[in-house]
């Protein structure tokens, strides 16, 4: 008998309308046990290199893990894995609610989809039955529209649905794949990789939760978050204002990214747009996921103008439609956020596509002639809500746009391209790697791109050793702290990575960010192996769940080998290396020369080669990889 | 007695500790003290005394998501 859960895969062929059932049996699954990992193992398996990830044979995996189901706080989460169409990388997406936790309860750890739809199809999941339905009512319609007719026609509310809005169906390469129309696998075009299925929506009937293995344990575990809860006041805080919270503190400091990263100071508008405001003002209600006892999703109601079916925004979405653009309107921010949910964009690159077309206009590169007539001046909300329509529908200037800042910027011309802010054509969250210089090294190697949940932020790092923190930190080998956060050094570095892998176990075990983490989360390393040992019977350790993190991000750099991506694509934006002019951080830059070591450093730790940046064979063959080497040899 | 705070010359009461200065100017222990450059523990913010023209610098850590 295994001792390890086996995994059970379905595969759906749009195309042929083939649908065939895997299992993959339990000490195979250990390696890759869930989320990204699993998708990219099952990519890496079937998928040639060099296809275009609009076409047909682009498999597209939605994936859970052996842990979704449990009932906990921070278990619901889902992946969804592709090649991406924005960044040429595997493409890697996450999102909450109760969609991730159904998948499961069907009995599926992971679905995936090949070929293309000869015309717009959606899946219902019930069990073991899956049928291809007919999508010629809801293609073209947005979210909310979509949801209500869906559940209409399979006459049973019993169901969750993820799907695309309009935006993926036009293919816009930063196109989401959204659920319960406000929670959102956001990045890297997988909604795009949808549209070009043909496959508007996922659809699982709802079923019942997991079983604990051990029950007394897994109660104990479960129990203890109100305990917790109350005493960590990082995630009580992210309860009451939601990831906004800290907006205005950013600010103060001089490090949020405002009129497309020419500042970090947007004294105007900062308070306006924070979490305490959106609290104060337009908040309604603060949502949840399955079994979380955080409750950090925002529900906001402007009465005529925003929906509270489309949730409220996110810090990143109130700072790259806010302060990226110079706006300091929370409510042009909060319809920019519902026009994204119902027409299915990814608000970090599309607020943050907008505010280069901004920064191009003020500097004379566009005129009107291009823009449509639109005055894109930073600061003019209505034009921006006006683009992010026009994006959707790929309509005039917004068909550019569509594509994403970097290709803009390739067609705009030469002097274009120094203001997209991106990394593998991927837009930069709005974390600055001048005030986090090792979530900006994160930023750089990351495999699919600029992305703020990939690593832990340096700030923790300055709190006292014995702080919640720096205990948690020193039981994956992080034990220097520093008087300020703007350090790189070479313990920086192995911290930047070590805190990748951990955060790579969380997008394997599908495990929310916020709850289960390696510092200041809910849960600490500790409790994760408790988790696993109660909850499936996994007896693991820290060692080996650092391996399984690892081992993802080397299955997505090998993959981006293949696909010709080295060292050269893991640069960040040149603006990062120039002194800010103005505001508290006045003078503030990123050394670009203690920058350069430091990611050096980096290759050398990872066990990536110094030539190329890509894993070595060695590296491949001790995170059991070697079949990789002899599969494309 | 006058302390530095961030850069910021302050009037405080003497033999006040890290937590009463904590309150005081508005924020709980999940920060970082650093006294004339020094990491000071949590443990010991109840009891470590501040002296005139201690210079203090305490940071929140800021994260978002």
């Amino acid at each position: 008998m295994s001792i390890f859960p086996d995994a059970k895969i379905l595969y759906i062929n749009l195309e042929t309308r083939e649908i065939t059932k895997r299992t993959i049996l339990g000490e195979i699954y250990r390696l890759y046990p869930g989320g990204s990992s699993l998708a990219v193992y099952l990519i890496l398996e079937k998928m040639k290199a060099g296809i275009d990830p609009l076409s047909p044979e682009n498999m597209l995996v939605f994936s859970v893990s052996a842990l979704t189901g449990l009932p906990i706080s921070g278990i619901s989460r889902v992946v969804v894995a592709a090649k991406s169409p924005l960044t040429g990388t595997i493409g890697d997406s996450q999102a909450g609610g109760f969609f991730p936790v159904h998948l499961k309860s069907n009995g599926w750890d992971a679905v995936v989809f090949m070929g293309k739809a000869d015309k717009p199809v959606y899946v219902y999941i019930d069990g073991d039955q899956v049928e291809l339905r007919d999508a010629k009512n809801v293609w073209g319609k947005v979210t909310g529209e979509a949801e209500e007719i869906i559940r209409e026609e399979i006459a049973d509310n019993n169901i969750e649905i993820a799907q695309i809005g309009p935006a993926g169906e036009n293919l816009v390469k930063y196109a989401c794949i959204m659920n319960m129309c406000n929670r959102a696998n956001g990045r890297n075009g997988m909604g795009a990789v949808m549209g070009s299925k043909n496959l508007k929506a996922v659809v699982v009937k709802k079923g019942k939760a997991m079983k604990a293995y051990d029950n007394e344990g897994f109660s104990k575990l479960s129990q203890s978050v109100k305990g917790k809860l109350k005493e960590n006041e990082a995630v009580a805080g992210l309860g009451k204002h939601g990831t906004d919270g800290d907006l205005e503190s950013f600010n103060e400091e001089g490090f949020l990214p405002t009129n497309n990263w020419t500042t970090g100071y947007f004294p105007e508008g900062a308070k306006n747009i924070t979490g305490t405001t959106m609290s104060e003002t337009i908040l309604k209600e603060r949502d949840t996921c399955f079994a979380c006892a955080v409750r950090c999703k925002r529900v906001i109601e402007i009465p005529g103008k925003v929906d509270p079916l489309y949730g409220g925004p996110e810090y990143e979405t109130v700072a790259t439609f806010g302060s990226y653009c110079g706006i300091g309107s929370l409510e042009d921010v909060s319809i920019a956020n519902q026009l994204c949910n119902m027409y299915g964009l990814d608000t970090i690159s599309c607020g943050a596509t907008i505010s280069f077309a901004m920064e191009c206009y003020e500097k004379g590169l566009i005129d009107k002639t291009t823009t449509d007539g639109l005055d894109l001046k930073f600061g003019n909300g209505e034009a921006m809500l006006e683009l992010v329509k026009k994006i959707a529908k790929r309509e005039g200037f917004g068909n550019l746009l569509a594509e994403g800042s970097k290709r803009a910027a390739e067609i705009i011309g030469e002097e274009a391209i120094q203001m997209s802010i991106s990394v593998k054509g991927q837009e930069l969250p709005a974390h600055m790697p001048q005030f986090k210089p090792a979530v900006g090294l994160i930023y750089a190697v990351n495999p699919f791109g600029a992305d703020h949940q990939s690593s832990e932020h340096d700030p923790f790092l300055v709190l006292p050793a014995d702080s919640r923190e720096r205990i948690r930190l020193a039981k994956i080998g992080i034990w220097k702290g520093y008087d300020n956060q703007f350090v790189m050094d070479d313990e920086k570095a192995r911290f930047a990575l070590d805190s990748q892998k951990y955060f790579s176990i969380l997008d394997t075990l599908c495990l929310c960010q916020f709850v289960w983490g390696p510092s200041w989360e809910l849960y600490g390393p500790d409790d994760l192996v408790d988790l696993c040992k109660y909850g499936i019977g996994w007896d693991t350790s820290i060692f080996e769940l650092m391996r399984v993190g690892e081992r993802r991000i080397n299955m997505m750099r090998y993959f981006n080998a293949r696909e010709g991506f080295t060292k050269e694509d893991d640069k960040l934006p040149e603006r990062v290396f120039k002194p800010f002019a103005d505001g508290p951080s006045k003078g503030v830059s990123l050394d670009s020369e203690y920058f350069e070591k430091a990611k050096e450093l980096y290759y050398e730790l990872a066990g990536w080669d110094k030539e190329n940046g890509n894993p070595t064979d060695g590296t491949l063959r001790k995170l059991s990889l070697g079949w990789l080497i002899d599969k494309d040899k | 007695m006058e302390i530095v705070i961030n850069n910021k010359k302050t009037s405080v009461l003497d033999k006040i500790t890290v937590s009463v200065l904590l309150k005081e100017i508005g924020m709980t222990h999940w920060v970082a003290v650093f006294v004339n450059g020094n990491s000071i523990l949590m443990s010991e913010y109840p009891n470590y005394i501040l002296n005139e023209n201690d210079n203090v610098k305490v940071i929140r850590p800021l994260s978002g998501g």
